[in-house]
């Protein structure tokens, strides 16, 4: 029998994928262009899909071909393209490795209520002010933080201590990266979800995929109506049960001979396990139309989706216009320094997944993913550092690696008039007040001078901040040694303004001294 | 069970290594410090009017050539400042043509490695690309290392009046002749940033510093371990904003170059190049008075050389 070439294909493929994907998540050196952490990006269902209502383009329609490509093959995505998806498919290659023989999957319940529940419930809380749910159920993100939260330090680290013992013998070729802290909460969330994934890996295959991601319930529902789809043959069929042994999915009911495509995450196994030839895919026949099997639970199901679907356009219509009338009162409450390029805080809380692509590429380290600092709704999110580190002023790293365009992309000439929020001084604090000796770290390290030093007392100079012209990048909090509180942090802005540019005194240039003044 | 025995002895190896490497062993003793003063040369050079090699190959000819510094075989620690995460035409950190020359000359009079580093302020990979310096190092066949994580810095005492401990790079406790090649530069916390402020980049806690008498503590370590060999680098001299400057406009180009042996003196001279008086300068004064070198300009035989 001719060998079917899709699974093989579907595994060269995905491998590329979730290469690039694990290489963008992992690289702690910043080796990996942007273009390349961005291209493999574009194809990212959820990802893609913020971007676009966020500001339509095709720069941003990736999802779109996701879409489309479900509609002509079924949930392609699933196991080509989406990288949590092809972890999975790993995971169970691993273990295929250690039992040394073919794991024999079962048939799966479809978990309906379940899933479209998940889908209902994600696409009412995207609009909730209270919680965001994508951090939780985009598969995107979700992957990026496992590698994020646990093989990135573990390299990073690996690196790092590599380095350091060759360093004991002078070989200094291996470079030590910056090493950032350790935050349990994200850490934990992760090290859990990932062990509950093996788990249900091993016990059910790609159950999380067919039960719970509201990813795969979408391109699922549309998969119903794919163009090419998987068929037993009623005449070749011997009921034998082999196709379903393969199915990761679990949605072959060899005894009806029957496969709900809706749940096939498109491996296509199944067509090389067949020893009859029995089961193929191909273009569906006119006999299989949507109408006469059309039960009210699946209307109510369409119902939910489109309602769902024009939901979401409405809403981000309204809130994009209401963007622009919104009074911006600044808030009280205090709330964390948000990267340039993410523009507005609410924004940023509504778009940004928390996959943590930014917090891997930021070279000074000083994003990192919070917790509560941003409420419920901004779990997880990334946020500035500053006693950690402070923004590069030369960096535009992070807005150029973003998938779904939370933080947007600057050129570097703006992102240096970006003002993220303003120092603020506690002369209280401040050495200089307290113990009447010099100092100036916060002066030294601030890139445009808004921070200056100015006549105090005994000759000595004093800090003194010029809001006007300040960034927000958090230089002269971070270099500022007082303990344990700082004299001098920045007080976050919720909407990131426009900067004036320092002021250029030029000097004569060529002044090369007559005589020597000594 | 052959297998898991020997993970099991690797793994507890390599936890009592990383152990052993973690207890701080007997405290470094300082290094010899300083070179002798050779008979009949100058105690400072002054060279004006050229580029930074060719004024760097004059003033130590005048001090009777680098043989006398640097010997066959010798470890060589060259130590730029490489702060801050600009261009060279910003002048915040030393010429990176200087830097190569400096390297490149080492070698020639048969140092065995040449090493250079800086515990820079801005993320180092970025300092080091951006200054220009690493790849001119690189060229004239020295060595970069790093001077970002703190397992490199060694315990000390410091024979100071605040200072009495810090942190100082594995390679300066090492090394058999140490360069100082800072970049002149008005700073917003030392008021100037010479030779002795250049320093700052060889130990680990400069916080400790800005917290305790910030100027006192940079006095204190200039006796630490003198530089065999100060070379300030004034081809490009950031006259205000400093230490990172905003923008090219704060920059005057004096192409000038002073070396010395003696790092107060070296200091003083660069100081009055940048229009200031070196007893106004806290740290300068202070290591006049604890005897580390002598603000006292007039006092040396001082070679000016104009090319």
């Amino acid at each position: 029998m001719k060998k079917n070439k899709l699974a093989a294909l579907r595994r060269s493929t995905g491998l590329l994928f979730f290469l690039l994907f694990f290489l963008s998540f992992a690289d702690f050196s910043g080796i990996m262009p942007e273009w390349l952490i961005r291209a493999p990006g574009y194809l990212q269902f959820i990802p893609s899909f913020l971007k676009f209502f966020h500001g339509p383009s095709l720069i941003a329609a990736g999802f779109l071909i996701i879409l489309l490509l479900s509609f002509l093959y079924g949930r392609v995505y699933c196991s080509w393209i989406c990288p949590l998806g092809i972890l999975q498919d790993l995971m169970g290659r691993l273990k295929r490795i250690k039992k040394k023989k073919t794991i024999h999957y079962r048939p799966l319940p479809t978990y309906k209520t379940l899933k479209y529940s998940v889908l209902g419930l994600v696409i009412l809380l995207l609009f909730s002010e209270f919680i965001r749910p994508l951090p939780f159920t985009d598969p995107y993100s979700l992957f990026g933080r496992i590698i994020h939260q646990i093989i990135f330090p573990a390299l990073l680290l690996a690196n790092n201590y590599v380095s350091g013992v060759l360093a004991g013998f002078e070989i200094y070729y291996l470079k030590p990266y910056p090493v950032a802290g350790f935050h349990w909460t994200s850490f934990g969330f992760s090290v859990i979800f990932f062990v509950l994934l093996v788990f249900l890996t091993h016990t059910m295959g790609r159950v999380y995929c067919t039960a719970w991601c509201p990813v795969g319930t979408v391109l699922g529902w549309v998969s119903r109506f794919s163009l090419f789809q998987i068929h037993i043959s009623s005449d070749r069929c011997t009921t034998c049960g082999l196709c379903a042994k393969t199915c990761k999915a679990g949605c072959i009911d060899y005894k009806n001979k029957s496969v709900d495509f809706e749940r096939c995450v498109a491996c296509f196994n199944c067509l090389n396990a067949c020893p009859s030839g029995g089961i193929y895919f191909q273009k569906k026949s006119l006999t299989f139309s949507v109408i006469p099997d059309f039960k009210p639970s699946r209307r109510q199901h369409l119902w939910l989706i489109t309602a769902g679907t024009g939901g979401i356009i409405i809403t981000s219509k309204v809130a994009l216009a209401s963007e622009l009338h919104k009074a911006m009162v600044p808030s009280p409450k205090y709330h964390p320094v948000f990267p340039p390029g993410a523009q507005r805080l609410d924004r940023f809380n509504a778009i940004c997944t928390a996959c943590h692509l930014c917090v891997s590429a930021c070279p000074t380290r000083v994003l990192r993913p919070s917790f509560l600092e941003y409420g419920l709704k901004g779990l997880f999110q990334p946020m500035m550092d500053y006693h950690a580190s402070f923004c590069n002023y030369e960096c535009t790293r992070c807005g150029e690696v973003c998938p779904t365009g939370a933080i947007t992309r600057l050129p570097i000439k703006q992102k240096k008039i970006i003002q993220l929020g303003v120092a603020a001084f506690q002369k209280l604090n401040c050495v200089v007040f307290t113990e009447e000796t010099a100092c100036g770290a916060c002066s030294e390290h601030c890139p445009t001078k808004a921070v200056h030093m100015v006549p105090f007392k005994k000759g000595l100079l004093i800090p003194e901040v010029n809001e006007k012209i300040c960034i927000g990048c958090g230089a002269c909090e971070y270099a500022c040694p007082t303990l344990p509180h700082k004299a001098i942090y920045v007080k976050a802005h919720p909407l990131h303004l426009e900067a004036f540019k320092p002021e250029e005194e030029r000097l004569d240039k060529e002044a090369i001294p007559e005589e020597f003044p000594f | 069970m052959e297998r898991r025995n020997f993970i099991k002895n690797l793994t507890l190896g390599a936890l009592v290594g990383s152990l052993a490497a973690k207890i701080p062993g007997a405290i470094a003793s300082p290094a010899p410090a300083g070179s002798k003063p050779i008979a009949g040369a100058p105690d400072l050079v002054a060279v004006k009017g050229g580029e930074p090699a060719f004024m760097f190959d004059k003033a130590i000819e005048a001090l009777g050539g680098l043989k006398n510094f640097v010997k066959r075989g010798q470890k060589v620690v060259v130590k730029p400042n490489i702060g801050w995460d600009v261009p060279p035409e910003r002048a915040a950190n030393t010429h990176p043509e200087l830097i190569g020359h400096i390297v490149k000359r080492c070698l020639e009079a048969g140092a065995a490695e040449v090493f250079v580093f800086d515990n820079t302020c801005d993320n180092w990979l970025k300092c080091y690309s951006n200054s220009g310096i690493e790849e001119a190092v690189k060229k004239a066949g020295g060595k970069m290392v790093p001077g970002n994580e703190e397992r490199y810095y060694k315990p000390v005492n410091v024979p100071g009046r605040v200072l009495k401990n810090t942190s100082v790079h594995e390679l300066i406790l090492n090394c058999d002749v140490f360069i100082n090649v800072p970049v002149l530069k008005h700073h917003s916390s030392a008021d100037v940033s010479i030779a002795m402020k250049n320093l700052m980049g060889i130990i680990w806690d400069r916080r400790w510093w800005h917290r305790n008498n910030l100027h006192q503590c940079i006095a204190d370590f200039a006796g630490f371990r003198k530089p065999d060999l100060n070379i300030i680098d004034a081809y490009r001299v950031m006259m205000k904003n400093g230490p990172r400057g905003v923008s090219e406009a704060d920059v005057k180009i004096m192409k000038s170059l002073i070396v010395s042996t003696d790092i107060v003196a070296a200091d003083a001279a660069a100081t009055k190049l940048l229009g200031n008086e070196p007893s106004q300068i806290a740290h300068i004064r202070l290591a006049h008075e604890m005897k580390i070198g002598t603000m006292d300009l007039a006092s040396l035989n001082i070679q000016r050389i104009t090319v």
